[in-house]
């Protein structure tokens, strides 16, 4: 049953002809303008510099790199979030279109059900994510450092936590628009605390309570070569996280009109 | 012990009691009626059949098994096909009726023969590739029930199949339920056209404010109405003001008025004619057309609730 679920699920969003390309696109199109603009600019600082300090030059030359790392790696968070707000929607939509209704009709249980939608959603969103690592990777010199099983791990574990987290949002609201708009929300707030895109420093330790901060730090660390032990806290974080999301998506699903 | 029993069941949403004590029995084979108004509690008594809701109290046995005891054994035994459409726009008619059958336990070439089936009976097979989306409003209800029907369930619940269609669909989808029941389904079909349920089911069950105030074969019901015949009028415009006149003949229990026609329900109709036409000549009404006519299940629903069933 979890399987035929799974496929429907991955038919239904690749069916959607606009989505992939967008999904990937939009990502890519922006790490690449933010590479772009790294090079115009620090070469420029460089040559103003470089009669004077040659120790900046090299301090910028590390900054134009960890820039585009920094942006690539946190886009890549952003962005599976953002799919975890299209996952919510499919959900809600089941529930507008009353396919929902029809499937709880049928000798599957819920729990099938939602175990289901997560492992169709989830191989999408994996396709979606490994497009965009192995485009950056080959296309524009982004470095994601030597380990592609720990790049992979992390990736499942924030494709995890985004999904589960709109599960919790298509339990709770039945209007998509709704349930997107403040998830939506919560998306770019959290984005903002985590610093991922500022780099301006940490809120007061605001980021802490932001899932970007989690796998943005552990794609960073990745990307510098360190091992496991360095990133081993974020994944028990992303863990934990995606294993509360669960929790409360499943609780919430057990009501009666959880169809509606 | 009957093919489906409901026995004291009553669900309730808050304070509300959606459902009422109702006890009923459904042999095998049987096409059942529910009729009521749209709010009746049509609906629910249908979802807590179907698993979708849970009763407050009361049982339900389906086969002899209790629903609640074996919620996924009883749901394998049924099809629903409910009120609204629901299927996925994004897949075609042919992925839509595969996947819901799949849901049931259908597979591999068994599953796709009951596909290609399920399309031939409802006329979609040349379809088949298409999105719904495409499709026209009788194309959909089709599908609707196409979808509930592929993996041939024992016991086909529907719940106004033919809401907002046009006649030829929904001759289309009448006769559709016969074959159905020929072929050994059980039907269990709810309306609030009482003509639908009037041609189709073998016994009826009517329900208003979550109770079931009569259950029986048509004829049964009818024996519930004190008189078994109405008297009919077709006028070329209608006077609300002779209404009063005439609910004052002595005998005239109710006045149905659809358009430019007069049901009125009275006691021996054929005495009361003269006296009507009185009454209407009196208040210079023109008559087009009278007659006497069978009291049906909406004159029934009238006598025992004193509402019409589409108030």
């Amino acid at each position: 049953m979890i399987i035929k679920v799974a496929l429907k699920s991955i038919k239904l969003m690749f069916k959607n002809g606009v989505v992939l390309p967008l999904l990937i696109g939009l990502p890519l199109s922006q790490i690449f303008l933010i590479k772009k603009m790294m090079e115009v600019v620090v070469p420029s600082s460089q040559q103003m510099l470089h009669s004077s300090i040659m120790a900046v030059v090299y301090v910028n030359q590390g900054i134009e790199n960890t820039m585009s790392q920094s942006y690539a790696a946190s886009l890549l968070v952003m962005f599976i979030l953002i799919t975890g707000i299209m996952a919510s929607s499919f959900l809600i939509n089941e529930k507008e279109q009353k396919t929902m209704m029809r499937v709880f009709s049928t000798p599957i249980k819920k729990l099938e059900y939602i175990l289901g939608n997560l492992l169709g959603h989830s191989v999408f969103m994996l396709c979606i994510a490994l497009s965009i690592i192995f485009i950056t990777k080959f296309a524009m010199a982004i470095d994601w450092g030597n380990s592609l099983l720990w790049i992979l791990i992390v990736t499942m574990l924030v494709i995890f936590v985004a999904i589960t987290m709109g599960y919790c949002f298509a339990a709770i609201f039945s209007k998509p628009k709704l349930a997107n708009g403040i998830m939506s929300f919560v998306v770019v707030v959290m984005t903002f605390l985590s610093g991922g895109l500022t780099f301006n420093g940490a809120f007061g330790g605001l980021n802490q309570f932001t899932i970007n901060k989690w796998g943005f730090e552990a794609y960073l660390a990745l990307m510098r070569g360190e091992s496991f032990s360095a990133i081993r806290l974020n994944l028990i974080v992303l863990l934990a996280l995606g294993i509360a999301f669960t929790l409360i998506a499943a609780f919430a699903f057990r009501r009666e009109n959880a169809y509606e | 012990m009957s093919y489906i029993e409901l026995a004291s069941v009553i669900k309730r949403y808050g304070h509300a009691i959606a459902v009422d004590n109702i006890s009923l029995t459904i042999e095998k084979g049987e096409i059942f009626g529910l009729l009521g108004p749209n709010g009746a509690g049509k609906s629910t008594t249908i979802k807590v059949l179907v698993g979708l809701l849970k009763q407050n109290s009361g049982d339900i046995f389906i086969d002899g098994v209790d629903i609640k005891s074996a919620p996924l054994e009883t749901k394998k035994k049924m099809g629903f096909v409910p009120q609204d459409l629901a299927f996925y726009d994004g897949l075609s008619a042919l992925e839509n009726i595969s996947y819901f059958a799949s849901l049931y336990g259908v597979k591999g070439s068994r599953l796709k023969e009951l596909t290609d089936e399920a399309l031939a009976f409802t006329g979609l097979y040349e379809k088949r590739r298409e999105k719904p989306k495409k499709f026209s409003g009788g194309m959909k209800r089709r599908l609707n029930i196409a979808c509930a029907i592929a993996h041939q369930p024992e016991i086909i619940i529907m719940d106004e199949p033919t809401v907002g269609i046009d006649p030829q669909s929904r001759n289309h989808i009448l006769n559709s339920v016969k074959e159905l029941n020929h072929r050994g389904s059980t039907i269990i079909y709810t309306s609030h056209y009482m003509e639908e349920v009037e041609s189709l089911c073998h016994r009826v069950g009517i329900i208003d404010y979550g109770k079931l105030i009569a259950c029986g074969k048509k004829e049964e019901l009818k024996r519930l109405a004190r008189t078994e015949e109405k008297i009919v009028i077709e006028m070329n415009e209608i006077n609300y003001g002779v209404l009063e006149a005439l609910k004052e003949i002595d005998g005239v229990s109710n006045i149905i008025v659809e358009d430019n026609v007069l049901d009125i329900m009275t006691l021996n109709p054929q005495t009361k004619i003269q006296e009507v036409l009185e009454t209407l000549s009196g208040k210079g009404i023109a008559v087009r057309n009278i007659s006497l006519k069978e009291t049906d299940l909406e004159g029934i629903f009238l006598e025992l609730t004193g509402r019409r069933l589409r108030d």
